[in-house]
């Protein structure tokens, strides 16, 4: 999985964001490594909804801008679990491999 | 602000709102940053509007072919650059010494566009999430090879680097995402498949065709008629099996090819020397081109006019959060 596709369903898991929200939250999840562009952002939006993974949340209007919000589906919540135990536990052996060579004290 | 970006909202389909939506989110988080939006994010928000419009993002038909064609089109115009560097430039070299001046030990510009295509690829399999500019430097190096090779006098055959450019297209068009390790075998196995084909019906030529390069798009011709069927056919049994997307994507990966035949019949319709039955060899396999193209056409059409709108919603949000 790419990464600004782990960020945005991570963006996604405190629950239903628009569009700039979700890019506040993946810059802010990032360190500030990551800013995804509007045009990125909406393709990789597409592309998780073509596959299941988000939902459209409902839309409003605030000071004359259109808002559409997204969350995770049930989908979704599951494939973002599961690539994120895999990086904790990828994180953490490569941690331990690092500390049994010495490299970290 | 906010009205100078309104022709912004007009790049996207009329049907829906996501112009609107996505053109405030452009503007929020400029504001919030106190500037205008940069070039790129507006070039960026043009990019999407435009694959919206003409059914290319990844939820639909034609995105999905164009994803699916962009890897295998960078690896096949690899291998016909590879065979064309080998048969086109370095092999022929002997027969065209005494003709006039070379490249160094090459007979025309062409190889700068062949190493650049070949790095490219080499690029885009090793760092996938830019595969969108390693296209785009692929196909602009054949580009500026033809006005270099016309500046100097040593012009590329124009067929085959036609195909070669067309190869690249779906690379640029496509939106970017990382292929899967299947994507990649099946590309690669295209690409020895195409380099197999082209030595068959180019090499096995050259008893006939003294000097391939220049009559390369003659000498492909001889045998590229059953290849195109072949693909068709391929493509057409894909497509009534379900498989719509992969049966597209041959399709649009082996039309470029037709260049080599349409160039047959612009450029030796006429000629004298024509061996009985190229001409209409040339025209038959266009005709089985235009009918996978149309097949495709259709598909993608169909989808364009569907009216599904998969990220529209008419509820309110639960609860606004940010």
């Amino acid at each position: 999985m790419r990464e600004p596709t782990f960020l945005v369903l991570a963006a996604l898991a405190g629950g239903q964001k628009h569009g700039y929200a979700i890019i506040q939250e993946v810059e802010a999840l990032s360190g500030g490594h990551t800013v995804l562009r509007p045009g990125s952002l909406y393709t990789t939006l597409d592309r998780l909804a073509h596959e299941g993974y988000i939902e459209a949340a409902g839309e409003e209007v605030v000071e004359g801008r259109l808002r559409r919000y997204y969350r995770l589906s049930t989908q979704g919540t599951r494939l973002l679990a599961a690539e994120s135990e895999r990086r904790v536990t990828v994180s953490t052996e490569a941690l331990h491999r690092l500390r049994i060579a010495g490299s970290l004290t | 602000m906010s009205s100078r970006y309104d022709w912004l909202k007009r790049v996207y389909p009329s049907s829906d709102q996501r112009g609107a939506e996505i053109v405030a989110t452009m503007l929020d988080a400029s504001e919030a940053q106190g500037r205008p939006p940069r070039i790129r994010e507006v070039l960026g928000v043009v990019g999407h509007g435009a694959r919206c419009r003409f059914g290319l993002t990844p939820d639909r038909f034609g995105g999905q072919v164009l994803e699916s064609a962009a890897l295998p089109g960078l690896i096949v115009g690899c291998a016909l650059a590879i065979f064309l560097l080998v048969w086109g430039e370095w092999e022929p070299r002997h027969h065209v010494a005494p003709l006039g001046t070379q490249f160094g030990p090459f007979v025309t510009v062409a190889p700068i566009a062949y190493l650049v295509w070949l790095l490219s690829t080499l690029y885009a399999l090793g760092a996938p999430r830019h595969r969108r500019p390693a296209a785009a430097l692929a196909v602009a190096s054949v580009a500026a090879t033809l006005v270099l090779g016309k500046l100097v006098g040593l012009s590329p055959n124009m067929a085959l680097l036609g195909t070669l450019a067309a190869l690249g297209l779906p690379g640029i068009l496509a939106s970017t995402d990382l292929p899967s390790s299947r994507r990649v075998a099946g590309s690669i196995g295209a690409g020895m498949l195409a380099f197999s084909l082209l030595w068959w019906l180019g090499v096995t030529n050259f008893a006939h065709i003294e000097i391939f390069y220049w009559y390369g798009d003659f000498a492909l011709n001889r045998g590229i008629l059953w290849v195109v069927l072949a693909a068709v056919v391929v493509a057409a049994v894909l497509s009534v099996s379900g498989r719509q997307v992969l049966g597209g994507t041959v399709v649009l990966v082996a039309s470029p090819f037709a260049f080599c035949t349409v160039s047959v019949i612009v450029n030796e319709s006429g000629a004298l020397f024509v061996p009985p039955g190229t001409i209409m060899r040339a025209w038959v396999t266009v005709l089985i081109m235009a009918c996978g193209m149309v097949g495709l056409l259709v598909f993608w059409m169909q989808d364009l006019h569907r009216s599904v709108r998969m990220l529209s919603s008419d509820e309110p949000p639960a609860t606004a959060i940010g």
